[in-house]
């Protein structure tokens, strides 16, 4: 496979280019690939760097290489078919990051089990004036529930100034229930604290608030990968981090210079994730005690 | 139901009291237009193009395009000076018979219900309708417009009223291609269409028809609420008071600048 202009810049700030995008992918290729395998991805491209003109796509385009795998899928409501792209080798990697793509989301299911998501994420999404120190207390709050519900979360930052927090299932629970009970410990916590959390919709309305987005957990929703990167300054990449890191924790630290050194002192924090998948019954119990499952 | 309005039917020197109902109401399935990315219902704004702004309620005035791109300006005054019907009532001009009113004639319908003090002259009304099986021609103003009517009675029980277009309202089908001159079908086909006739003849019986893209369109409507692309509000579960305590503590313990109290999954390796 041949890069087609390496030297081209994406992160103009950071003079990051896209060699450097095709290395990162490579290089967390080992840590990638056990998390996308199956999954079908969704992806964003920045041909002419991060301040340019961006697409998000679905559809392989019609000149993806024959070599890469791909899922045609027709979404339940009888819409047109959609061709996903599968990323299983390093190969797929390396051809996506080359046709600039920075980001991969990739599907909470994978295809043999698609209406089945591997686990619940809890996506904190603070509005502006807020920013990560309240999505920093947010998630220590929802750490506290899911320890209450008997539950592993497993955070990383999003890149941006977010937090997502994944709760691994095992892959028997539809996506509409994985979204109910996202929902209900996020109105759970929303009722408590409702001067730092909101679930409103509109932008606008959330007031410097943390949007915990129940939403992020239905079928065809995505969420950016971990140890992907993100199309901003400072070429922040989403990184798995421990509770114990959470009080210290700076984002901005993680980046695509900064990961490899990162990943040589704690490893992968997200290895194994996938095997940990926990039963929803249990947690439910503890949480929603003596109340209606509506 | 809510009813129009309360007026009377006039008829000779008998006034009849009655409420006005509308008898039909649209199914149409109705879609709010949605901002995608936050699904906020949009809104319209009045803008001016000339002036390049958004422009008040209080600087719009009414104007007639009596020629392309020209207007007479017309305010609240001038509307008002034209006469307009605005008594209620439903004043009876003919009795005739309702088969020689062509359907197309036909516009909107009301129910009339008595009110107080009119049941005996609306019952009588309506028996001396049914026996003479004759209809009433009205003249009625509904929204400051006088209309045309056909007051009759609707299932032998009710007074119902079928607004009636004026006679200049209905097109004239002149420009259409017809030829019923030059197109003259044998006694052989036309026997052939009686007896096709014959054989689908029937009486009409609504209840056999149904709105068939409504029903489909709900069912969409439907599948897409019970399916994965909705979440329905739950019942808000208030948190115990003991996870609130714990709740609590682990924000006081965060700005001690300590992590949450439980290690997370066994599988971690990280440091310390």
């Amino acid at each position: 496979m041949e890069l087609t202009n390496p030297e081209r810049v994406l992160w103009p700030e950071d003079g990051l280019t896209k060699a450097d995008l095709v290395r990162h992918y490579v290089d967390m290729s080992p840590y990638l690939l056990p998390f996308l395998r199956d999954r079908p991805l969704v992806f964003t491209r920045y041909p002419e760097g991060i301040h340019g003109k961006s697409f998000y796509q679905k559809n392989a385009p019609v000149y993806t290489p024959p070599w890469i795998r791909k899922f045609p899928y027709s979404a339940p409501s009888g819409e047109r078919v959609v061709e996903f792209i599968l990323v299983d080798e390093v190969a797929a990697l390396a051809w996506l990051a080359n046709q600039a793509c920075i980001e991969i989301h990739p599907w909470f299911s994978r295809v043999g089990s698609l209406d089945y998501p591997d686990f619940a994420v809890f996506d904190l999404d603070p509005a502006e004036p807020a920013g990560f120190e309240e999505a920093r207390a947010v998630a220590q709050l929802v750490k506290t529930v899911l320890d209450e519900a008997g539950l592993e979360g497993w955070p990383k930052t999003s890149g941006a100034t977010g937090i997502h927090i994944y709760v691994p299932l095992e892959n028997r629970y539809p996506y509409k229930e994985v979204a109910g009970f996202v929902q209900r410990v996020a109105s759970l916590l929303c009722q408590a604290f409702p001067e730092r959390i909101t679930l409103e919709r509109a932008v606008k309305r959330r007031g410097g608030k943390v949007y915990i987005d129940y939403l992020q957990n239905i079928r065809g929703k995505t969420i950016v990968g971990a140890y992907v990167p993100r199309p901003l300054p400072g070429a922040p990449v989403s990184t798995p981090f421990t509770w114990r890191e959470l009080p210290g924790l700076q984002p901005a630290g993680f980046n695509m210079k900064s990961l490899g050194e990162r990943l040589r002192q704690v490893g992968d924090l997200y290895a194994g994730f996938l095997s940990r998948g926990q039963s929803l019954e249990e947690a439910q119990r503890r949480l929603f005690r003596g109340s209606e499952r509506p | 139901m809510r009813s129009l309005w309360k007026g009377a039917i006039s008829f000779g020197l008998v006034h009849i009291p009655v409420r006005l109902y509308r008898a039909v109401e649209e199914k149409d399935v109705h879609f709010h237009y949605l901002h995608r990315e936050c699904q906020t219902p949009i809104q319209y704004k009045k803008w001016c193009p000339t002036c390049g702004r958004e422009v008040a309620s209080h600087e719009i005035v009414r104007g007639y395009e009596y020629e392309k791109g020209r207007y007479v300006i017309f305010s609240e005054e001038d509307l008002e000076a034209i006469p307009v019907a605005s008594a209620r009532t439903v004043e009876i001009l003919d009795f005739v018979s309702l088969e020689q009113i062509d359907p197309i004639y036909f516009e909107k319908s009301y129910f009339l219900e008595p009110a107080e003090g009119g049941q005996k002259a609306y019952h009588l009304l309506r028996q001396a309708m049914l026996e003479t099986g004759r209809i009433a021609l009205v003249r009625v103003a509904l929204r400051n417009r006088e209309s045309l009517a056909a007051l009759r009675v609707y299932k032998n029980r009710v007074l119902t009223m079928v607004t009636i277009h004026f006679p200049d309202e209905i097109r004239s089908y002149g420009e259409l291609k017809i030829d019923a001159e030059r197109e003259v079908p044998t006694e052989r086909e036309v026997s052939m269409a009686r007896t096709l006739i014959g054989a689908l003849a029937g009486d009409f019986d609504p209840e056999r028809y149904h709105d068939r893209y409504r029903e489909a369109l709900l069912g969409a409507v439907r599948k897409k609420i019970e399916g994965e692309e909705l979440v329905v509000a739950p019942t808000e579960i208030p948190p115990t008071r003991d996870l609130m305590e714990a709740l609590r503590s682990s924000l006081a313990l965060l700005e001690q600048g300590q992590s949450p109290l439980q290690p997370p999954g066994p599988s971690y390796q990280g440091p310390p």
